[in-house]
Formats: structure tokens, sequence, C-alpha cells
């Protein structure tokens, strides 16, 4: 029974060799972006070559210069990466020996190795990016790779219209199977070996220290931090202050955490005043413990803890993207403060110069009560010439004495390390808080985008009866950046506005944006809606988003085994329901299927083909009773005979009866009342 | 023709008559998805677990492709022209497609060899299985397998050994040219290869291996039509008789070859012939039907049943 009857072995054409070759270059280009330049151009020679050779006869290189350039190939591989293991100089040498496969293809193996190998190198591909575009061209590697398989193990030269099909029908149609596959194959938490130790370079975000006056790399850029789904209404761009970090200690140059913020609190204890609001939030990697929460949460991720100054931690740094849900209250009461917070929040550098101190002395004594020594700080800012600039000055060793007296240019973090120096100074508990602040609402899938450009930093003061109290001096200076975003404070720089000295209606005339602007915009916010599934479903579906998968389709907590028999339960189902589409016969004959219709048309005038009725016995009696149109029932009968019985089967044929079954046209006024 | 297979004698390619199996192919591209699959985990990609199911599933999906090439094929033995011991017999093979798609590199092993056929939807194809005979006799003609690798070459399908129920009738072999035996009436007929004189054109027949190389129609066979032989009504012959007993002193076989050869000739030189052999006679005649039976009842001569 399982005699050999194997299809003998051919040798491909030059066709299907051209096929190999054309996915040959798509993968080297595709690599193109991290592999050494002059690996790509060897890779495209020996393709080039391999393609001269087959298509214009020219020279191949025999056994030994092939070995040759292997060994050469590999030491130069060796050379540059100093190595021949890990991702990068194993794709390089992969590439390389792959094109140089292609000079020595003999045996149809030779051949399906090296698409295995194309197969293979494009999945590499995913290690450096898993972007939409990277997803897109792989579909399009995979399609042309199959084309080639398909003319390569096929002994015989198809239509390109039949092979792009059929290669176009395979992969659709494994479409179902695969998502199958995808989210109901289990995953696993931890690598199988070790990760390369760079792979979590290039991840930017907050930093947990601030020091005015130098160079902050943030602003200028416009990579997301964070994404939020609320709810409900999002709260209003002022109301949006997401709370990273707190910082309480000073030297006077450099803000940082202070040493006992790292004490873990169990609840996040205030009084909540008003409503509250929920949202979800999702994080891009930034290589850091600390989450992001809109002022003040009320509820810990799980994996995370709350820590001192309502702020929140991870247990690992986050380098992948996560997704938490959390609720917070805009409005709140933190009651009393402890005495070693209290310390901290009135601590003071040494160095605190005497234009400060006497400049709180003055309000101290003028004011006295904390509420109004907080107000004349604010109307300080507002009325003397301080200017809200992105590009301020660089500062020297007193950054706050130089910002408050001398320069009175910056932005938020400048503002806050003023103002809280200024209320420690008149004892006032104090504390600065970096974070972001706004958030571009994308209409399109109702989420809010919050860039690293939208970092913020701001104040809090405590204050007997009210608990910390929010304190934001960059909004005394520069309403707008509050009320509108730092898009808008962008925008008017870029018109050359000065910030802060705008009347309502200027304002809004400038950042209003154009027609063009409007719609770029909604093709931005488009684009980011889709990545924004693109990652939650491909780039962050694993063990956690798994498991919620499962229990939305009634798994509580799903061990291997039944995953295992879920999947393998959808997959024999999906397969099965394949095989019947596949299976189908599902046309009829179509001359058949014209003949049918020509007999339905003659039914509906009542001449009706009876079982037992042949074609040419009906044509004769629907000739009598309808005369005038005896001619045309005769040769559509004619020729659906011819093709059906006489072997008749050309096109043309079918297309004649096609025709002029279409245009018979039987009323009832034709048929001859002698027959009817 | 889409009806030609439709009868009972037709066989159709089920699900039972199938069987499929991985190529070497099939099992080296597994073990490329095994990889690829320890890299997707590995790296947490997502897009990687997504290309190699994706692959994986290709891989299933071009399974159904390669049972449905064959599945439902119809095939029905055809008729065989009977040829002498020692020539190759044509056996036909009747293919039908009877679905609406296409069913690319299907191949038909016979006897050892194989040859690639393309069905078109609801087409039907002949094909010829060919056998060398070696002795004469009714000849059931060796089993056949259909089997294919497409579309992928990942696995391939074949079809249990089917035995078609045409047969060829196998002439015993030709012997030598040997002076035809003289007619009845003295009147010895002249056989030079050449038309006798007197003798009518009848007409072409289509050539049969025997034929006189002087008969054959070179025109026709000049403008790729095909050989012909021309034939003449024999009127101008005599009546002879081919005699068992005119060739004594040789064994069966040596008889019954020389027998065909005096038939061949006979039939070609336009004469009227009998055959005359044991326990068979076969009155005197002139027509391709006489011919063929005589030389069935040299061919079955000794052989008591039809196998």
């Amino acid at each position: 029974m399982f005699n050999s009857v194997q299809p003998p072995e051919h040798v491909p054409d030059t066709a299907a060799l051209n096929w190999l070759l054309a996915s040959s270059t798509l993968i080297v280009a595709l690599h193109a972006q991290h592999l050494p330049s002059w690996l790509c151009l060897i890779a495209a020679c020996l393709i080039a070559w391999r393609y001269l050779s087959a298509n214009h006869a020219w020279y191949l290189p025999g056994r030994w210069v092939r070995i040759v350039i292997a060994i050469a190939l590999c030491v130069v591989v060796l050379k540059h990466f100093g190595t021949l293991l890990g991702r990068g100089p194993g794709i390089a040498l992969v590439t390389a020996l792959m094109t140089l496969k292609l000079l020595e293809l003999r045996r149809l193996r030779d051949f399906t190795f090296v698409i295995f190998l194309l197969y293979f190198l494009c999945l590499a591909a995913f290690l450096y990016s898993q972007s939409f575009w990277v997803a897109g061209y792989a579909v399009a590697i995979a399609l042309i790779t199959t084309i080639s398989l398909i003319r390569i193990t096929q002994p015989l030269a198809m239509p390109t219209r039949y092979v792009w099909s059929l290669s176009l029908g395979l992969l659709l149609k494994a479409v179902p199977l695969m998502l199958v596959m995808y989210f109901l194959f289990p995953r696993i938490q931890g690598t199988l070996w070790g990760l390369p130790v760079d792979a979590y370079s290039g991840m930017t975000g907050l930093t947990d220290t601030v020091t005015p006056g130098a160079i902050n790399q943030l602003l200028g850029s416009d990579e997301i931090a964070f994404r939020v789904k609320f709810d409900g209404e999002p709260p209003a761009n002022r109301d949006l202050y997401w709370r990273a970090l707190v910082l309480a200690d000073t030297d006077g140059v450099t803000w940082t955490r202070s040493s006992n913020s790292h004490l873990i609190i169990d609840s996040l204890d205030y009084q909540p005043i008003g409503d509250s609001v929920s949202y979800a939030i999702t994080l891009e990697p930034h290589d850091q413990p600390w989450l992001i929460a809109l002022d003040l949460p009320a509820s810990v991720p799980v994996d995370a803890r709350a820590k001192r100054g309502f702020v929140l931690v991870r247990r690992r740094a986050v380098r992948e993207r996560i997704r938490y849900q959390l609720h917070s209250y805009p409005n709140y009461d933190t009651g009393e403060l402890a005495m070693a917070e209290r310390r901290e929040a009135l601590s003071l550098p040494e160095t605190l110069s005497p234009r400060v101190k006497t400049l709180v002395t003055t309000w101290q004594s003028q004011y006295g009560e904390p509420g109004s020594i907080v107000a004349a700080a604010l109307n300080h800012f507002n009325q003397q010439e301080f200017l809200y600039t992105l590009t301020p000055p660089l500062l020297g060793d007193d950054p706050v004495d130089e910002f408050l007296f001398d320069t009175r240019k910056g932005y938020c973090e400048h503002f806050a390390s003023a103002f809280v120096t200024l209320m420690r100074a008149a004892g006032i508990p104090s504390r600065m808080v970096i974070g972001y602040q706004g958030g571009e609402l994308n209409t399109l899938a109702d989420y809010m985008i919050v860039r690293q450009s939208d970092a913020h930093a701001w104040a809090e003061v405590w204050i007997a009866g009210r608990g910390w109290v929010r304190v934001d001096p960059t909004g005394a200076v520069a309403p707008e950046r509050i009320e509108l975003g730092v898009e808008a404070i962008l925008r008017l720089v870029a018109r050359g506005s000065s910030i802060g000295r705008l009347t309502p209606d200027a304002i809004l005339g400038a950042i209003r944006p154009g027609w063009t602007e409007h719609y770029w915009r909604g093709l931005l916010h488009g684009w980011d809606a889709m990545n924004n599934v693109w990652n939650r479903w491909v780039l962050d579906y694993g063990p956690d988003s798994q498991r919620q998968l499962l229990q939305r389709l009634g798994f509580d907590t799903p061990s291997w085994t039944q995953m295992a028999a879920t999947l393998a339960a959808a997959v024999a189902l999906v397969f099965l329901l394949l095989t019947a589409l596949i299976l189908r016969n599902q046309r009829p004959d179509p001359a058949l299927a014209w003949y049918q219709r020509f007999c339905r048309k003659l039914t509906r005038v009542g001449l009706h083909r009876a079982e037992y009725e042949g074609p040419i016995d009906f044509a004769a009696r629907a000739s009598r009773a309808l005369p005038s149109l005896a001619t045309e029932v005769r040769a559509i009968t004619d020729l659906y005979v011819a093709i059906r019985y006489a072997d008749r089967s050309g096109i043309a044929a079918q297309a004649e009866l096609k025709r002029r079954v279409q245009q018979l046209r039987v009323s009832h006024a034709m048929v001859t009342t002698s027959s009817a | 023709m889409s009806d030609a297979l439709s009868d009972g004698s037709a066989i159709a390619l089920g699900r039972r008559q199938l069987y499929m199996l991985p190529t070497r192919h099939g099992i080296m591209f597994s073990l490329v998805l095994a990889t690829m699959l320890l890299a997707a985990v590995n790296y947490h990609n997502g897009l990687a677990y997504l290309f190699t199911f994706l692959l994986c599933s290709m891989a299933l999906v071009s399974m159904l492709y390669t049972h449905r090439n064959l599945s439902g094929l119809r095939l029905r033995a055809g008729n065989c022209a009977s040829v002498f011991a020692g020539q190759d017999a044509s056996f036909e093979v009747w293919l039908h497609n009877p679905s609406h798609w296409f069913r690319p590199a299907v191949w038909l092993h016979a006897n050892g060899e194989a040859q690639r056929i393309d069905l078109a939807p609801r087409e039907t194809v002949r094909a010829l299985v060919i056998f060398r005979t070696t002795k004469r006799g009714c000849l059931k003609p060796p089993p056949i397998t259909l089997s294919t690798t497409f579309p992928l070459a990942l696995l391939y399908s074949w079809s249990k050994r089917m035995e078609l129920d045409n047969r060829c009738l196998v002439y015993p072999e030709m012997g030598l040219e040997r002076l035809l035996p003289s007619p009845a009436d003295g009147d010895r007929p002249r056989f030079d290869g050449r038309r006798s004189e007197g003798d009518d054109f009848a007409g072409l027949r289509e050539y049969r291996l025997g034929d006189p190389p002087g008969h054959v129609h070179w025109k026709t066979a000049a403008r790729s039509q095909g050989l012909h032989t021309k034939q003449f009504a024999g009127h101008g012959g005599g009546t002879i008789w081919l005699e068992w007993d005119a060739l004594v002193g040789l064994d069966v076989e040596a008889r019954l070859s020389l027998l065909c050869r005096w038939v061949v000739d006979a039939d070609a030189a336009g004469l009227r012939y009998g055959l005359r052999i044991p326990n068979t006679t076969v009155k005197p005649q002139h027509d391709v039907e006489h011919r063929h039976r005589c030389l069935s009842a040299l061919a079955l001569y000794g052989i008591s049943d039809v196998q």
C-alpha cells in the first residue's frame, strides 16, 4: 500500500527561479535597515549573479569557488561583529549564506531549502521591528515566497494570474486558523534563554531628578508616553495632571526623590471629595518602575504598590507596554501631615540666597497667612515680567536665585522649583511633583494621547484643613499652557507671539488649526488608533492579556490542559469548516446553469419543461407555442446540446449561450393561444 | 464527454482510495516552523507568533488542496488497440475532472513510469499507459496509481493501486516473411510490396503496424496528418488457405508466428484468405474484421479462457 509513488523530481524552470530571486531581494531589502551595508551589497550582487546566469547564460562558480566565498563571508561577518553568535551576526550569516546558496541550486531540495530560509529570515526581521509597515511588508513577502514555492515544486508553468490567486487563496484561507492558534496558543511568562543585553535600550521617559536650567530632552520629543481611555467624559484639560513622582529633596540645584519616599504605604489614605474618574492607561515602556496616575489615584493596579506622596510604583521596571485600570479623585483632602514629612517638606538648602530670604520676609510680614502668601507668590510671577519659554537661558550654581531675579525666563521646572523654594522659606510645607499635563484627544477612537512633550512639573503646598494642595506656578505665567496644552504653546511660539500677554481672541485665533492641518491631524489620529489596536493585540498580547481574553470567553483560571484542549478543539472546528468550504464543488456546469435560466424564462410564460422531456422535444414544443422566438429557442437549445453532449465545450460556445439566454425576452403576448 | 465517465464502470476517487503523507520538504518545513515558534516564544514577539501560525495554517490548508487535487477524479478504462507480441500496447485511460477547480500536476504511475496530467475544470483527458508485450494472448493492463504534491509539495497524496478493466488482445509475434501458399485455383498471387495491377484503390485507413511500407500513403504523412495505408479492394486476387498443417516440423509458437505473418501479408496483398488451425476454421474473406478474426484466433490458440 505504501509503495513509493512520489511524483518524480524535476528541475524548476527559469521563471520559477526568478520568483525565488524576487523573494530573496525583498528579504535582503527588509534587513537592509540593520545589516551592515557592505553585506547587503554582497547579497544583492550574488542575487544579480544568479539572475544573469539563469537569464543571460553567465558563468556560475564551481564548487571550490563557492567554498572560498563561503569561508570569506564567515570571516568578514566574524570580523565585523566579533562573534558569530547572537541575533545580529546570526542574521547576517544566514542572509549571506542564503544568497550564496542561490548559486548552487541543483536538486529540488536545494530550492525548497532556500525558500524555508527566506521564511525564517522574514521572521527574524520582526526581532528588530514589529511595526504595522513591517507586518504589511511581511505579508507581501509571504505571498511572493509562496508563489516561488508553488512554481518551483510544481512541474508546470502555470499562468501568473492563476499562481497569484492560488497563493493568495492559500494565505487568506489560512487566516482564520492562524487567528485561532494565535489567540489560544498558551503564552508563557519569561524567556526560554537569555536575551541580548541591549534589548531595552532606547526607551525614553521621565527621570527621577530635575535640574532647572539644565538641558531637557523631553520637551522636543513627540514620542508617546501613554494613552488613556476614560470610562466617561474626559475631564477638562486644566484638570489633567498626570502624577508620576514627588521630588522633595534639593541641594539648591537638583531636585530628587526624598529618602523616605521609598516608604510603602498600604492604603491611599485621603478623604475623596466629589465624583471619581475611571480610566485605563496603556503605558509605553520607559525602563523605570513608576506608573502614571491622574491626581490623585484611589486604587493600585495589580503588581504595583502605592508609595508616600501618592505615587504608584511597579515591582519591575516597565519594559513592555502595560495596561492598567485606575480610578482617581480630582478633589481631595489629604488630612494631617506626619512629622517626618513636614520636616522634609520644609528643608532648605544651606545656600539659600539673601535676595530670596528678603522677598519672603516681605510677604510674611505683609500677609502672614499661608493661603495669602501662596497667592502673593503667584501674583509675583504674574506681575514681574516673568516669561514662559521653552528655550530658557542656562543657569549657574544658584538657579533659583538667578531665575527669580535675573533671567526670569523658563518653563515649568523653573517655576515649580522656584515656587517650592519660596514656600519653604516662608515656612509652608511644599514639594515638587513631576508628571504630565494635558493630552490630545483622539476623536476617532475616543482615547487620549499623552506625549513626552507634555511632561510637566508643578508644586504642592500643605495647608492646614485642606491637606496637600496643588499649585501650578506655570499657570500664573502662561495660563495657555494649562488651559490649552503644550501643543498650543508650541504653535504660539512658532508664530512669534509672547506667551501670557495675549487676549483670549488672539489666542483662539492663533491656535485654531487650518483645514489642511485639521485633516492631517485626523489622519494622524486614525493612524494612531490603528497602532493602538495593533499594540494591544499583537505587540502586547502576552500571558496577561490571554488570561483576560479567556476569562471573557468563560474560563476563570484555565489550566494548561484546558488551554491545550480549547486550542485543539478550535483548530479542529475551523479546519472542518475550511474543509467544507474548499472541497465543495459549488459552481454547477455553467452551460447547464444558463440552460436552466432559459427554462425559467419560458416557465414564466407558462411553458414548463417536464422532467422526462428532453431539450430537443421541449424546444420543438416551445417553438410551436412561441413562433416569433422559434429561431432563438432552437439556437439556444442547439448550443446547449452541443456543449453538453457533443463535446463542444469551447469558451466561445459558452459565451454565445450566455449572451443568447441573457438577451432572450419572453412575454405572454408572444404565446399563441392554441398551444398554451 | 462530460457524461462519458458517469457510467458504472468508472472509478471515482474518494477518501477511501486516497492516502496522504508529508514529503521530505514537508518534514523539513515542520522543523523550520518549530524553530520559528521557539524564537517567537523566547522573544515574546507577537508578530513572529502571527507569522509562524500563518505558515503553519497555510500548510494545513494546502493539505486540503492536495486532497482535492485527486479527490472526486473519475477514471475509466478506454480502448486498447491490438498489437503483435513484442510491440507496445497502449491502454487508454480516461480521466474526468468533475469540479470547478483546476487539477494541475496529477501524476499517473503505471509500470514504474509516471506521466503528468493537467486537468482543466470539467475537462476529460485521455492518457495512454504504454506496456511492452512479450507474449500473445489477452493482456491485462498494469495497475495504475495517481499521485500529486500540488500545490506546495509539503504533502503528497496518492491513490490505491487501481486495476482497469480493459484488455489488450496481443497477436502472436510476427514471423519472418515467407511465401504465401498458392491459391486453391492454382493462380499464385504475387506479393512484392507493390499493389498488383487491376487492383482498385479503395481508400485510406489508419496505419497499422505490419502494413507493408509500399502501401503507406506518404502524401498525407508529409502533410503531418499521420500515417495512412492505402487499401485496395481484393477483386484481382484469388482465394488462399493459410493452414496449420502446411507448416510441419515447427513448434506451436513458430507456427502461429508464421500464420500471423501470412494473415498480414495476405490482407495487405488484397487476397481472399481463410485460416485453418486445430479446432478453428475461418472461412475465406477479405476485410478488416476478417483480419482481426484470424489474428484473434491465432492469439488465443490454446488459451482456454480469457483471463
